[in-house]
């Protein structure tokens, strides 16, 4: 038997990536704020702090990355994938919402190349990363069920 | 109803008379309650009841407070309900994964890790179950994960 989640569970999970996203964000405003306030909308106010519209559109954000999380990475919606699969779409996803948000919200330069190829191998090489670390921690799980499987039926 | 034991060492074998006017639906599940303790259980088909091993069973399923009993190729209904089921199995290699089935671990093929801390099972005849989250923990403590 499973706990049914309400409302409130989604919304629970919701501030809290918010909340470590915030945590990060105003992390790397501190170290970078100020260089990086002429070049990026995210640190408009420089190392002061975090404007309104940075808060809520990383709000829009989280409200993305949670609903993917609990399209991809649960069986709410999908109830047979694989997990490599599902991972895939679940970063897809969210790269696509960074990128739409960057160019939207002015997030990055447009003609920054430079940035824009530094962003996209730096998320795409964290995705891979955390895939494979799950790939690799899903499939000694696997191993071991099995062979506790095994050794059971003898 | 009227229980009468009649324990004496005169008898070579345990033996279970039941007499009533008819046949019904306590009777039938007294009955089928019996037949487990002999590793056998009571099930229909077809308004055809058989009398099935246990270790023909891959799982058994409660849907609409019907309970349905799986094995290789056939399934068949079941009087008894699940929880009475699971009690006298529970001992047999059978464990409940979830709240509405109970599987027998020694028809497993192959278990995989599924989302939100699921486990997927393959029984032998390649049919595909989940076992909630809830029931997980269960399954690796049984086969000594835990």
């Amino acid at each position: 038997m499973d706990d049914k989640k309400t409302v409130f569970n989604y919304i629970g999970q919701m501030f809290s990536i918010y909340g470590v996203m915030i945590m990060i964000f105003i992390v790397i405003n501190l170290i970078i704020g100020n260089e990086a306030g002429s070049v990026s909308s995210l640190f408009s106010l420089g190392s002061a702090g975090l404007s309104t519209a940075t808060l809520l559109e990383l709000f829009l954000l989280v409200l993305i990355v949670t609903a993917a999380q609990n399209i991809f990475l649960t069986d709410i919606l999908i109830k047979n994938l694989a997990l490599i699969v599902r991972n895939i779409l679940f970063f897809a996803t969210i790269l696509i919402a960074i990128t739409a948000f960057a160019v939207v919200f002015g997030w990055f330069p447009l003609d920054n190349v430079a940035a824009w190829i530094g962003f996209i191998v730096s998320f795409t090489l964290c995705a891979a990363v955390s895939a494979f670390l799950m790939r690799l921690e899903e499939n000694a799980e696997n191993k071991k069920m099995q062979e506790a499987l095994n050794k059971y039926k003898k | 109803m009227k229980i009468n034991l009649d324990i004496d060492g005169k008898y070579d074998d345990t033996e279970v008379i039941i007499r009533a006017p008819h046949l019904n639906n306590d009777i039938e599940r007294m009955v089928a309650m019996m037949r487990m303790i002999d590793m056998q259980i009571a099930v229909r088909k077809d308004n055809e009841t058989y009398l099935l091993e246990t270790e023909k069973i891959l799982y058994i399923e409660a849907v609409d407070r019907k309970t349905f009993v799986y094995t290789n190729s056939e399934n068949y209904e079941s009087e008894l309900k699940l929880y009475e089921i699971e009690q006298e199995l529970i001992e047999r290699d059978f464990l409940r994964i979830s709240k509405n089935s109970i599987v027998n671990l020694r028809k497993i093929k192959s278990l995989k890790t599924d989302v939100n801390r699921k486990i997927r099972i393959t029984l032998q005849n390649g049919e595909q179950i989940v076992v909630s989250r809830m029931y997980s923990d269960e399954l690796r403590k049984k086969l000594g994960l835990r």
